[in-house]
């Protein structure tokens, strides 16, 4: 009981700590990862997938002067705790930020000793000592893109950029850029304007007091650069190019101090932990979680095209979208269990989504469904079971309105066939057309022959074009959805039949005339209140009627499976790499084989099963189950990723 | 939001079996550029990019955003590019008869016009080239790609190999060692030889062609630039 105890009071401390950490990431930012590498710190887990290559090499969009330290810093922080005076047993953040003129990627790392850490800074991490900095109750280095602040207790590392709209901008653009204005896109407010808030207020007059002095740091700078670069005797376009580049540089650096100034001194109220759902994601159990505010990312997007809307009258279209994606977010917290990784994903709605939503998730996939998928090669499926008015609702109502604007030409045919399908067909039948199940698997990969277009030449060169052929690999399919009203459904397949979309091939299917010239036929049947659509002709012409059974179909095991949650989604693994090696066998290359192999070796299954929304979060479960190894889940779950990166 | 769920997990599904399936349908393409010049210095510039050999999988692709970091075009982004292209040469004197022509089914796409003089071919190249260039991204070497006087005509070649090739990632590489570029030249004068050492020449001595491996002339190991002398 004792020993519960402390256990609490230490998960209590630990979160409290990782909680304070936390305060200094800005609740604009649109992503933040934490790594909680605790449980694998002492066993050198974090050392080993420290030095995986996705982390140390790859192409980036800085050159190597300025990616060495950033990957150095990166890999010793995770693995070189007595270097860099880390504290690995607390919680590691990163997180992207973006304002209208820079953007990047932030590591948020608890300090155990910050003595330790500046040795680190000013011997080991740059090739030259870098100067330290301090004042406003830190100290700070810039270095190239890297401007890395810390105080006794935690250090943040920033590397960062300008965003390419304000790629040229100058530098009093910074002002009004640091200081974030917030358009409020209220219809009745007539321009969008700074918040009047006195704080805010104060740190503009602190940063105009900067750039005055900004203005002369940079004047002095350049006439003694002016006056170097006159020594080699550049030419005057050389000279006015790599005047543009430092002034950029000058820039790019005072903006990126002001930025950290700001996430080093953040308000309370400013802070991602002001976020009710961040605080209770925080406190859930995981080793790895990543935060997805789009809410806020599309949110920017639209401050950003403001005038746009405001000069097409469009404000009430994007007060409408704004309301659709407020406060929404996207959470994955990933935990190792042995063999397992399971990666718990919730989906928080914004309050106009769940009211607009509630109750659009029925039940099960319908059963009889699954007579449909053959079973020996089932290499996938994913099985959705919805109330389907609801989702046509949404989709037509408040979807449709929000998004408009925005529809690809596509998109708008779709809404407009819609408003057509409603003159004609009445609401009821719109809407239950199809009963909301839906089930689409991939059964097999099997070979084709293709017909391809090349060049012969006469003694002349002269071309001609040539058919040839030639076997591909094709996934065989089946997507099968259920009909609400089915004297309806087959009074539209026999229009889309006299229009020619369709032709009749046996007794009860179709093939779907598709255009251009596809080598493989697509067919589409109508039975017992199913509306299936299938490249395998075999289902069409001899299973139609009972579909699989036996060894033949799913077994009712994997039935039972695939109808645990109204929303499934499986992928086995282990099928769909042996089929693959199969089909494609000496037509892989070295590297492909490899990866195949690699793959075969680690991973076994994955399924995803999601939930009904709850009170506005919508819930879902990927399992990967990893083979037997002696090398515990997550270094096996990194290495994968790793293959794949180098891949 | 369920939409956002449906799309969700669709897109899980796909990106959990499209590489399975897509990964290994490393696909070829071929690049033809062929050039019809007659005595009096004007000719017929025709370019087709043939993509036919991997329509499988550009049709699957097509349905995705990007692949492997690519943004991948929609068929009206294509579309609106070509004619953007279309328009530009149009707009270049000494250029007529512009046709292109897309076919989404096999995938090829070309361009065909006839010009007054080389110097306008490597106009209407530059201003290609500008059009499409942008703010972040400039495209490289079409400048000044051909030159003709009475008995020399000239491809060059303003690609940087040694540079360019070491950006170049593994898997690109084996999309790029399955493709081809072809240059033809047919020429009313009789040619008496070419710099090229892949270079063929036609029985009557009056046309030539160069078939590389793309990767190879990615890599700087085969050249599409030949000096070709005339009679």
């Amino acid at each position: 009981m004792k020993h519960l105890f402390a256990a609490a009071c230490l998960l209590v401390l630990a979160n409290a700590n990782a909680q304070e950490l936390a305060e200094r990431i800005p609740k604009s930012a649109t992503m933040v990862m934490t790594v909680n590498p605790g449980p694998h710190v002492s066993n050198g887990d974090i050392a080993s997938i420290a030095k995986l290559k996705m982390f140390t090499g790859g192409t980036y969009m800085y050159d190597d002067s300025v990616m060495e330290p950033a990957r150095k810093v990166v890999t010793d922080i995770f693995s070189n705790a007595a270097e860099t005076g880390v504290d690995q047993t607390r919680k590691i953040f990163l997180f992207y930020d973006v304002t209208d003129s820079i953007s990047g990627w932030t590591y948020l790392v608890p300090l155990a000793n910050v003595g330790t850490f500046k040795t680190y800074l000013t011997t080991k991490l740059f090739s030259e000592a870098p100067a330290i900095e301090s004042g406003f109750g830190f100290e700070y280095v810039h270095k190239q893109k890297l401007d890395i602040a810390f105080t006794s207790g935690f250090a943040m590392i920033m590397l960062a950029d300008y965003n390419h709209w304000y790629y040229n901008s100058d530098l009093n653009y910074a002002v009004t850029a640091m200081a974030e204005p917030v358009y409020d896109l209220d219809t009745t407010a007539a321009e969008p304007a700074l918040a009047d808030d006195s704080t805010q207020q104060a740190r503009i007059r602190e940063m105009e007091a900067e750039l005055t002095k900004m203005n002369a740091l940079e004047g002095d700078s350049l006439r003694a650069f002016v006056e170097r670069q006159q020594e080699v005797q550049l030419s005057p376009y050389e000279l006015a190019e790599q005047k543009q580049e430092q002034e950029r540089e000058q820039k790019m650096a005072f903006r990126s101090r002001e930025r950290l100034r700001y996430y080093m001194a953040l308000l309370p109220a400013d802070a991602i932990t002001a976020n009710r759902n961040f605080r209770t994601i925080q406190a859930e159990p995981f080793e790895a979680a990543f935060w997805y505010n789009y809410g806020e990312q599309i949110n920017r997007e639209r401050n950003r095209q403001y005038d746009m809307f405001r000069y097409n009258n469009m404000i009430d279209t994007a007060q409408q979208e704004k309301r659709l994606w407020d406060d929404s977010y996207f959470v994955a917290l990933a935990r190792f269990q042995g063999n397992e990784m399971v990666v718990t994903q919730h989906l928080y709605l914004s309050p106009k989504t769940t009211l607009e939503t509630k109750g659009m998730y029925h039940g099960k996939v319908k059963k009889k469904m699954f007579r449909y998928v053959k079973a020996p090669n089932l290499m996938g499926y994913a099985a959705l079971s919805m109330n389907s008015e609801k989702l046509m609702k949404f989709s037509g109502t408040a979807y449709r309105d929000a998004m408009s604007y925005y529809n690809s030409m596509t998109q708008g045919l779709v809404f407009t066939s819609w408003d057509i399908a409603r003159v004609f067909v009445d609401d009821d039948v719109l809407y239950n057309l199809f009963s909301g199940d839906m089930l689409f698997a991939v059964t097999d990969l099997r070979p084709f022959t293709a017909s391809y277009v090349t060049y012969d030449y006469d003694e002349n060169f002269n071309r001609t074009e040539v058919r040839q052929e030639r076997t591909e690999i094709m996934p065989e399919f089946v997507g099968v959805v259920s009909i609400g009203k089915t004297k309806e459904a087959q009074e539209i397949l026999s229009i889309i039949e006299k229009a020619r979309g369709i032709r009749k091939e046996g007794t009860d299917y179709y093939a779907i005339n598709m255009p251009g010239t596809y080598e493989f036929k697509t067919y589409i049947a109508l039975h017992k209140g199913l509306l299936i659509i299938t490249n395998n002709e075999e289902l069409m012409k001899d299973k139609l009627k009972k579909g699989y059974n036996g060894n033949e179909g799913m077994s009712r095991k994997q039935v039972k499976a695939a109808r645990r949650s109204p929303l499934m989604a499986y992928w086995d693994s282990n099928k769909s790499l042996e089929l693959m090696e199969k089909q494609y066998g000496e037509k892989m290359s070295k590297r492909e084989k490899q990866l195949l192999a690699d793959m075969r070796a680690n991973v076994n299954n994955a399924y995803l099963a999601g939930t009904r929304p709850q009170n506005g979060v919508q819930t879902a479960i990927l399992h990967v189950n990893l083979n037997d190894s002696k090398e515990n889940g997550l270094i096996r779950f990194f290495k994968i990723m790793d293959m794949m990166y180098r891949f | 939001m369920p939409q956002n769920t449906l799309h969700t997990v669709s897109r899980k599904l796909l990106y959990l079996l499209l590489p399975c399936v897509l990964f290994l349908c490393t696909g070829c393409f071929e690049i033809l550029e062929d050039i019809t010049i007659k005595a009096n210095g004007t000719g017929t510039f025709y370019y087709t990019v043939n993509m036919s050999q991997s329509k499988a999988k550009l049709k699957s692709v097509m349905a995705l955003d990007s692949v492997d970091g690519y943004r991948i075009p929609k068929r009206p982004d294509i579309e609106k590019d070509l004619e953007k292209a279309k328009k530009t040469l149009q707009g270049v004197k000494g250029i007529s008869n512009v046709q292109l022509t897309s076919n989404f089914d096999d995938f090829i796409f070309s361009l065909k016009y006839d010009f007054t003089s080389v110097a306008t071919l490597n106009e209407s190249l530059q201003a290609l080239a500008q059009a499409f260039s942008d703010e972040k991204q400039r495209i490289p070497g079409a400048d000044n790609n051909f030159s003709l006087t009475s008995k020399l005509f000239e491809r060059k070649s303003n690609y940087n190999a040694k540079k360019e090739s070491t950006k170049l990632r593994a898997k690109d590489a084996e999309i790029l060692s399955k493709a081809t570029y072809t240059s033809v030249y047919h020429f009313e004068k009789t040619i008496t030889k070419c710099s090229n050492k892949d270079a063929k020449l036609s029985p009557n001595k009056k046309n030539v062609m160069v078939k590389v491996n793309l990767l190879q002339l990615v890599k700087g190991e085969k050249q599409i630039a030949n000096r070709i002398e005339l009679n």
